[in-house]
């Protein structure tokens, strides 16, 4: 039965949410921190809404245009080790936090779309515990999502080439169908690495990514202009969060969006099983409170632990829905190994859709005596994305932390290496979850508006480390290998440092299980303790596979979405 | 932050050469840029600033020189505007809207008709509440004290500036010293202030140079023209046959830049990728020493790990 919802963050899985409550008939109210940045929400087709978003690298990289402030709404961090000796925090500041605007961080996503594997679902059941981590089973299996995986990509519209994919990537991640569009033209250096990977026995295919190649949604295709990753996409040639669910979400009639609500607190009943209300401060400070049958939290990872912590009461005095204790920990980020080649000509990889290409051989798991020798039990590690470059700006900021400034900085700027001569990789690889990597209040740093900022503690387990030694040379192999490649390098972030790299890709502090002592979730994304609050995002995730995350968001988040309504399947609309 | 800043990292030849170069400089002019139309926005000048003054942007043009030094046929931060550029930030709210956030989506330089970079974005609430801390400090107000005082970029570059003139010995003010006599005040100088201002300076100058020309710098799109760079290239983009086949009017390539030793160059390399370096950026705060103490870190790093190689496969060595 249609009732009345309140969703608070308007992102990957939240405006999910509320487009599929809306279309069964809810009254849904959308709480986003972040600002409207796409004038004619609701009021317009997708294709013809505004923009804010140029190929300005000032705005969207040095400016952080559509992010929370770092002054304004600081995250603190420290390691672990810095935790144990009694270190409140190390850092302060813009750490690694995803945008905030309407639409969340898909405004200014990557738009890579790969599928979670089935191996992923069942980890602890096939390879057992690793020490120092909370490997855990999800409640849910591959077979669950796969019906969503299909629709979300339908909807969003998804590039890829199924008869390119490896016989492996389609068992682990079986499809019913092909793709919405074909592949974005393949940049030359993504051939040259291709045939590098090919001589290393490994195999290249085009990346899926929510990115038009042809006219999709009133949409246009993608003219490989290569600002993809942190950039809105000027031409509206991507499908997000806000285009392909939120605006005719919104167009329903039945969905209020209202932005800059920084909601603070969940209110429960007295005993606290259920949501009474949720409240949230404006600009200026002042109250405001909405009302509804069910709240489902989408605020992302950190600020869903964040809100859920901050809404203690007698009831829940570690945090609502915390009689498990797992609440906020379980933070995992992707950790970053790259490579790179540097060639002998101009192989112009800025054209191009962001990294075209994608690689599974080093998904794992591997399960060697050289991986026992690096003291863990197996490896994972991630997908690879092919082919990335960069434009002129952030490699002055790169060039500043190598050289500083002056004539030698200029020297370097004048060789144009780094959009003509180099073709790199990146391996965001998984992070296993630990009771040590955790969110919680801080407790003296505050937002703008006085309440208590999230802390992260982070350091990267073994795996990690071992993922980044093992497989870096594998990628460093293949770069070597293109041909014309003069040189190669690889970088394993994990061993560099005892932090966290701050990826996009953030999952778990509300992990679902089946057993409410050790989850904060069942598998229908409702908490355990809570009988009307569901958490909807990547919070949700027990482990974290090395594959772009968006898609799985919203893939849940539609699942849960369709347990809240009770509906049905909708083949397009 | 493991290597931080001091002069250890540039190989004192380059150090020579490059101050060499700008004592000689011959101020040739410039032709390259002419296939692109730079559009002028409001903002300072050297008679009227927008914010400092005329003695202040004065030390500020002297200082943007030495962070992109003027060479040969193509120009410095002075000339590039960088200096009335970071004036126009720090006044950026004596203009409505303020200038942080140019328009969009497009520029005139790739196929629109209309220039929308040119008129800059109207802020709401919490954007002039960030850019006003960030800028302005908090000038003891408590609604801007929640974590506690922040110096705002105008105390920084005020106190920055004041403290070079100060230094700069006999009777001189800093633009009055030779360019090697400048890069020596400037990496010697354990004044805080001065590390203040060089933190935010340098970044700040490398915006204005290699951003959009809209932000002040870029003068007639120099920075573009001797990097080799389209900028931005919406709403044109690239055809089928530019991506995918190698550029037939691209010319053969230089070695590669002999001012770094080659494995830490193709180190740093690996970092060029858009998530990798957003990250240093965000460890970093911005500042020039935290990305020094990154950058250098992740060099060592693979260094340490033998994670770079060369064309046999072999080391570095020697190419």
């Amino acid at each position: 039965m249609a009732g009345e919802a309140v969703i608070i963050g308007s992102g990957a899985a939240g405006s999910v949410v509320a487009w599929e409550l809306a279309r069964n008939g809810w009254s849904v109210t959308v709480l986003e921190r972040g600002r409207h940045l796409r004038e004619g929400l609701g009021e317009r087709p997708s294709g013809e809404l505004g923009t804010r978003y140029g190929s300005d690298e000032i705005k969207n990289v040095s400016r952080a245009m559509g992010f929370p402030d770092g002054l304004l709404e600081p995250y603190t961090t420290r390691t672990q080790a810095e935790a144990a000796d009694g270190t409140a925090r190390s850092a302060r500041g813009a750490l690694g936090q995803l945008g905030a605007a309407v639409g969340g961080t898909t405004l200014h996503y990557n738009a890579k779309t790969p599928r979670f594997w089935k191996q992923d679902f069942t980890q602890l059941s096939d390879h057992g515990p690793v020490e120092g981590a909370q490997v855990a089973d999800w409640p849910i299996g591959y077979d669950d999502l796969e019906p969503y995986y299909d629709e979300v990509e339908r909807r969003v519209g998804v590039q890829g080439d199924i008869d390119a994919m490896p016989s492996r990537t389609l068992e682990q991640s079986p499809r019913s169908a092909g793709f919405e569009m074909p592949p974005n033209p393949v940049p030359y250096v993504g051939s040259l690495l291709g045939e590098g990977a090919r001589r290393a026995s490994y195999t290249t295919y085009p990346q899926p990514a929510a990115v038009n190649s042809t006219g999709f949604d009133g949409r246009p295709a993608c003219n490989s202009c290569g600002l993809c990753s942190g950039y809105g996409c000027p031409i509206n040639a991507r499908g997000d969060a806000l285009v392909s669910w939120l605006n005719p979400a919104v167009g329903t009639g039945r969905v209020r969006v209202i932005d800059r609500a920084f909601v603070h607190r969940i209110d429960t009943t007295r005993k606290g099983h259920r949501a009474r209300r949720v409240r949230y401060l404006d600009m200026s400070g002042r109250e405001h409170a909405v009302s509804g049958d069910i709240v489902v939290v989408a605020g992302s990872p950190i600020n869903t632990a964040r809100l859920l912590l901050l809404s203690a009461t007698g009831a829940h005095p570690d945090g609502l829905g915390n009689g498990s204790g797992q609440l906020g920990r379980n933070m995992m980020f992707h950790n970053l190994t790259l490579a790179v080649a540097v060639f002998g000509e101009d192989v112009h990889p800025l054209r191009s859709q962001s990294n075209a290409l994608q690689l599974d051989d080093l998904v794992g798991p591997f399960t060697g005596p050289e991986v026992k020798a690096l003291g863990v039990p197996y490896v994972k590690g991630a997908m690879v994305q092919v082919g990335g470059a960069m434009p002129l700006l952030e490699s002055a900021e790169l060039y500043a932390g190598l050289v500083g400034y002056g004539q030698a900085h200029k020297e370097l700027m004048k060789a144009a290496l780094t959009y003509t001569r180099i073709g790199g990789s990146a391996m965001w690889h998984e992070d296993l979850p630990q009771a040590d990597n955790r969110v919680d209040l801080d407790p003296e740093v505050t937002d703008f508006l006085g309440i208590p900022s999230a802390r992260i503690t982070y350091s990267p387990h073994q795996h990690e480390k071992a993922a980044a030694m093992l497989l870096g040379p594998r990628m460093q192999a293949f770069h070597q290998l293109a041909p014309g490649a003069i040189a190669s390098a690889f970088v394993p972030y994990p061993v560099i440092s005892d932090g966290a790299t701050y990826s996009a890709h953030l999952g778990g502090t509300a992990r679902m299980g089946e057993d409410p002592a050790t989850s904060v979730c069942d598998g229908s994304g409702r908490m355990h303790e809570v009988d009307n609050v569901y958490v909807a995002d990547a919070s949700t995730f027990p482990t974290f596979p090395g594959f772009n995350p968006t898609l799985t968001i919203m893939a849940n988040a539609l699942r849960i979405a369709r347990g809240i309504a009770g509906g049905s399947r909708q083949g397009g609309s | 932050m493991a290597s931080g800043g001091g002069d250890r990292w540039v190989p004192r030849r380059v150090l020579l050469r490059g101050t060499g170069a700008v004592a000689v400089a011959v101020f040739a002019p410039l032709t390259g840029g002419g296939m692109r139309q730079a559009v002028a926005v409001p903002r300072g000048s050297a008679e009227q600033p927008r914010y400092l003054t005329r003695a202040e942007l004065e030390t500020l043009r002297a200082v943007v020189d030495r962070i992109v030094p003027e060479d040969h046929a193509t120009p410095g931060g002075a000339r590039s505007g960088c200096a009335e550029a970071i004036d126009g930030l720090l006044g950026a709210f004596r203009e409505d809207p303020p200038l942080i956030f140019a328009g969009a989506p497009f520029s005139d330089r790739a196929g629109s008709p209309v220039n929308h970079f040119a008129e800059f974005l109207p802020l709401d609430s919490y954007e002039e509440t960030a850019w006003r801390l960030r800028i302005e400090g908090s000038r003891d107000r408590p609604e801007r004290t929640f974590n506690g005082p922040v110096t705002g970029f105008q105390t920084i570059y005020r106190d920055g500036l004041a403290a070079l003139d100060e230094a700069a010995v006999g009777g001189r003010r800093f633009a009055d010293l030779t360019a090697p006599e400048q890069d020596l005040l400037l990496a010697t100088s354990r004044d805080p202030a001065v590390t203040a201002l060089m933190d935010v300076a340098v970044p700040h100058t490398f915006e204005f140079q290699y951003g959009a020309p809209e932000y002040g710098g870029n003068a007639d799109l120099a920075a573009w023209d001797y990097t080799g760079y389209p900028g931005d290239v919406q709403p044109r983009g690239w055809t089928r046959e530019e991506v995918e086949e190698p550029d037939r009017h691209a010319g053969p390539v230089a070695p590669l830049p002999g001012v770094v030793p080659a494995d830490e160059l193709v180190a740093a390399l690996a970092l060029a990728h858009p998530d990798a370096v957003r990250g240093v950026l965000a460890r970093s705060g911005g500042l020039l020493s935290g990305l020094r103490g990154e950058v250098g870190s992740a060099v060592a790093a693979a260094k340490r790990h033998g994670a770079v190689r060369g064309e046999e496969g072999g080391s570095t060595d020697g190419w």
